[in-house]
């Protein structure tokens, strides 16, 4: 051969040849690409995709990570290989039953899930991209893989205390009771009363069923998702207003507080709730909030205006952002209109006392005391204070405090504070129920009107120069006053916390 | 002559392979082997293990018997064609081993009188004995074609085996159908798919009949822009090929076959004539016939919707009649190719673990048209990427094969053989992970059934003598007999 000898036509054939072997490379990366879409870009959202039941299986044939309050599990992940009657490999308990059923939720194969369970699924399942490591490492090491630890800001005693004074002070009642630590916004108490066993759900399936249609509503976490009108709790927010708007804590508001208050716009007289005028008809605010006088707020905020109302609401929350703590809560509303004009000079009277349109989840009128408590400044709340990769060592998330808004000037919390402190303790105090033995407790009652009985509010913090815990506690149409009903079931919580 | 070191600018330009191999290869093929082998244990262990937590012992003599199958094949080879590239059999081996182990792993679900699943039945029967016959054919064919090029003889008969090969299944009373598509012929309790046969029949034909017309068909037309067309007289072939496949579409609605023919075709057609035109008019004329039947036949417009649909959740919201009875109304929901796919996302990077995986045996076709689902699935990404690498190196084996060939026909067989895999590899694995419309076409050594694994292993061995020939050094002359040349052919 030599290398002007023509090439054969087989031999020409090579060229085409490598051509078709570039279009097999091309397909073959084709493939490479759309399978690295799939199971890598994409396999996130397809492990989420609503009709994927994989997910669900997967979540009961794995150890699903604890969920943790201090160092006590309330969710854990039991093996059952050894028991032949098992349906999935990992059977979900709740060790504490009802007490913790709103927060941690459920998991369940049916696949209604609520609460931590379902809020932090990835985490717990271990599905989390932040857990591809660990995941990893288990893999090869041939340990059992398990989905991460979630540990939350919840204070055992503090959780206990609230279920236990529920149920002994209004045994039958409906409400909620929620503790926030002011300075933190760490939430270390939610009760929401009735409650249900979440074990019962994972294993009678029809116990769901009865529960969703049980009049009273056992299902619904009342303290983040159920909303009240907040009644004289609110005059709280009313007078952080006035004092933010020039008014002072011990000068005489004269002539605002009489027996009962002409409306502005017309209608029946707003009464106090005690029979005469707050003290000689010109009290202070002072006096207003230790005795909850009516007349004076009402007539208070008509005169700040719906303006200066709003956006002291505002400030604490109201008509703001849906907080995820991380599962949603209800928004507290202070509308300033209503079916598209503005409000009427009537329900802005009516608002000095938390009645009319206002209306304020349990979870939000914590966050008023804890805003008067931390010197105004209202932290955002928290349920998850870090998680854990299965090591226990590698933190994966952690919380930590942030401020929400600053609701008013620390001198006004600091006047607010000592007259919340002449609730609990002044001679003529509409809250002596609300004390702690040994702690100075700043409190507000509140009695809302409604449609059935009245709905029994108190909010509280302690110790009042050292806010460790602020309070709020409403029992659903109590029937009673705040003070009565309400305030010993936020002594209790408290006095947990506190000792 | 040219230096043997430095390859001359004539080898260079038309890149003429060396033979690469100037000595037998045996040894690293049984190195090979035996490493295939091993991880054909070691996938049935580990997958008996994710399974049920137990150390299943009974799957060694399974995988004993195919091992003494493939070391038969071996040693044949040591005879029959000791020059034969060392890789094709060791990856092919691997490839079927794995097949062997997943359709082990997923069982038939065994269900008592009320239909509700009492247990699974673990069986590899069929599908080892299927292997091995495979294995013997593999060898039959290289045992018997001595000489690749004599199949060109008579390319008109194996076109006719190849079509009655085809359109068997419509011969009443012996074909069958399944799911309205009529591609199976049914003996006693076995069904076979014989297309998987009649497709070598096309690939031998389409090699011999352009060694035969490419002078024709390379003669160029009018040109319009920078493309030669080729004269109107000299595309009969391809408006035959066009309207078989066009019948097979129809006919059978055998949508993979058609395509896959079709596009072995073209590649072969621009193989033998270096003319793009060919395949840019061959293309056209598929798109058209493919638009005409989306707009024509429900199955073709359901298939597409299968695919663009497959994972929207509104479209798996929607009401239609019930499997179980038609009286009553059920959601659609995920349709198998979204129940694969959740499937891989689930595998996501590494793999749930071989056996780990839940939920197999609900997904239909999980063992013959889905069956790499359930690779990429316990494996994860980077095993499906492996499973396709290894088709890759055995296309690339084959490819390799054919520039190395000498001879006009073995060229354009060794091409159109490695085309064939690895377009039926992206039409299977393209069609379960949404790239195109699934079809229904078994994957190469790892679906569930005969047919396709012995219509595999035939192609195997038609290689492995192929890659012999084009190694085998030429004849050295006895004594030096000055000008003349020994001249092979």
């Amino acid at each position: 051969m030599t290398e002007d000898e023509k090439p054969t036509a087989a031999e020409r054939t090579n060229i085409p040849i490598r051509r078709i072997g570039y279009v097999v490379m091309a397909l073959f990366c084709a493939m490479l690409l759309n399978v690295n879409w799939l199971q890598a870009l994409r396999a996130e959202e397809l492990n989420n995709h609503r009709w994927n039941t994989m997910r669900l299986q997967d979540a009961f044939n794995q150890a699903r990570g604890p969920i943790m309050v201090g160092q006590e599990a309330i969710a854990v992940s039991e093996d059952t290989s050894e028991d032949e009657n098992a349906d999935w490999e990992y059977q979900r308990t709740y060790p504490q039953g009802d007490l913790y059923a709103h927060i941690v939720g459920y998991y369940s194969p049916a696949g209604q899930s609520t609460g931590i369970e379902f809020y932090e699924n990835t985490l717990l399942s271990g599905e989390d991209q932040r857990l591809a490591v660990s995941r990893f490492l288990d893999t090869i090491s041939g340990e059992e893989e398990q989905g991460a630890q979630v540990e939350l800001t919840l204070d055992p005693d503090a959780q206990q205390a609230a279920y236990d004074a529920f149920r002994q002070v209004n045994p039958n009642a409906n409400g909620a009771a929620v503790a926030i630590e002011p300075d933190t916004g760490r939430i270390l108490a939610s009760v929401s009363v009735p409650s249900f066993d979440p074990n019962q759900i994972l294993s009678e399936p029809e116990t769901y069923t009865e529960l969703n249609e049980n009049d009273n509503q056992p299902l619904l976490n009342r303290a983040f998702n159920e909303v009240y009108p907040p009644g004289s709790t609110f005059k709280i927010v009313t007078a952080a207003a006035a004092l933010e708007n020039g008014y002072s804590i011990d000068e005489p508001l004269s002539g605002m507080g009489p027996q009962a208050a002409p409306r502005p716009e017309g209608g029946a007289d707003l009464p106090n709730a005690f029979t005469g005028a707050c003290g000689d008809g010109s009290p202070s605010i002072a006096l207003s909030i230790e005795i909850s006088c009516n007349t004076s707020f009402a007539n208070l905020a008509l005169d700040l205006g719906a303006d200066a109302m709003t956006e002291q609401a505002e400030a604490f929350g109201f008509n703001g952002e849906q907080l995820e703590l991380p599962m949603p809560a209800a928004v507290s509303s202070y509308p300033d209109t209503m079916e598209g004009s503005p409000i009427g000079q009537n329900q802005v009277f009516d608002s000095g006392i938390g009645q009319g349109l206002v209306q304020a989840t349990p979870l939000q009128m914590a966050m008023v005391a804890a805003g008067v408590a931390n010197d105004g400044r209202v932290m955002r709340p928290y349920l998850v204070d870090r998680v854990v990769a299965p090591d226990l060592t590698t933190q994966i998330e952690a919380n930590s405090p942030e401020l929400l808004s600053e609701a008013m000037s620390p001198d006004t919390a600091n006047a607010i504070t000592d007259a919340m402190v002449q609730v609990t303790q002044g001679a003529n105090g509409s809250g002596p129920g609300g004390a702690v033995p040994g702690y100075e407790v700043a409190g507000k009652t509140g009695t809302a009107e409604n449609a059935g009985p009245t709905h029994n509010w108190f909010i509280s913090f302690a110790p009042a120069d050292d806010p460790q815990i602020a309070v709020a506690v409403v029992v659903e149409n109590g029937g009673g006053s705040g003070g009565s009903l309400a305030a010993p079931v936020a002594a209790q919580i408290m006095e947990a916390v506190l000792e | 002559m040219s230096d043997a070191d430095t390859p001359g600018v004539r080898d260079r330009v038309l890149k003429v392979v060396k033979p690469l191999f100037a000595s037998k290869q045996r040894g690293i093929e049984f190195l090979m082997l035996l490493l295939g082998l091993a991880l054909t244990l070691l996938y049935f262990l580990f997958a008996g293990y994710g399974l049920d937590g137990r150390f299943h012992g009974e799957l060694i003599p399974p995988v004993l018997v195919f091992t003494a199958a493939v070391f038969g094949a071996h040693i044949a080879l040591r005879y029959l064609a000791p020059y034969a590239d060392p890789l094709i059999l060791p990856v092919a081996v691997l490839l079927n081993g794995i097949g062997l182990a997943v359709q082990w792993r997923n069982p038939t679900a065994v269900r008592n009188e009320d239909g509700q699943i009492t247990g699974f039945e673990h069986v590899i029967g069929n599908q080892l004995i299927w292997s091995i016959l495979g294995l013997a054919l593999c060898v039959g064919v290289i045992f018997l074609i001595k000489e690749p090029r004599r199949l060109q003889s008579f390319p008109y008969l194996i076109l006719i085996v190849g079509f009655i090969f085809v359109m068997l299944p419509l011969v009443p009373g012996l074909g069958h159908a399944e799911l309205g598509a009529r591609l199976w012929i049914r003996i006693g309790t076995y069904t076979f798919q014989p297309a998987e046969i009649g497709r070598i029949c096309f690939v031998i034909f389409f090699a011999a009949y352009l060694v035969a017309r490419r002078d024709a068909l390379s003669l160029a037309g009018r040109r319009i822009g920078f493309i030669d067309l080729p004269r109107m007289r000299d595309t009969g072939p391809l408006v035959v090929a066009w309207a078989l496949c066009i019948l097979l579409f129809v006919g059978m609605t055998d949508l993979g076959t058609s395509l896959l023919i079709f596009t072995l075709f073209l590649a072969m057609v621009y193989a033998a004539t270096r003319r793009i035109s060919w395949v840019l008019i061959g293309l056209t004329m598929f798109s058209v016939a493919a638009v005409v039947a989306y707009f024509l036949f429900g199955h073709v417009r359901e298939r597409v919707e299968l695919l663009t649909r497959a994972l929207d959740a509104e479209y798996m919201d929607q009401l239609v009649p019930c499997f179980s009875n038609p009286e009553e109304q059920c959601e659609r929901g995920p349709n198998q190719i979204a129940q694969g796919v959740f499937q891989l996302a689930d595998g996501g990077l590494f793999g749930t673990g071989l056996g780990n995986a839940q939920g197999f045996e609900g997904i239909p076709f999980i063992n013959s048209d889905l069956v790499t689902i359930m690779i990429g699935t316990e494996l994860g990404l980077t095993g499906f990427m492996a499973l396709l690498l290894l088709y890759f190196l055995l296309v690339q084996r084959g490819l390799r094969t054919a520039v190395a060939s000498t001879g006009m026909f073995v060229k354009l067989l060794a091409t159109g053989i490695s085309f064939l895999v690895a377009f039926q590899v992206f039409v299977v694995v393209g069609g379960v992970t949404l790239m195109i419309p699934l079809t229904g076409m078994t994957t190469p050594f790892l679906a569930a059934g005969g047919s396709s694994l012995i219509g595999t292993w035939i192609l195997m061995g038609l290689l492995i003598r192929m890659s012999d020939s084009a190694y085998k050094p030429a004849p050295v002359a006895i004594q030096d007999e000055g000008m003349t040349q020994v001249i092979t052919r």
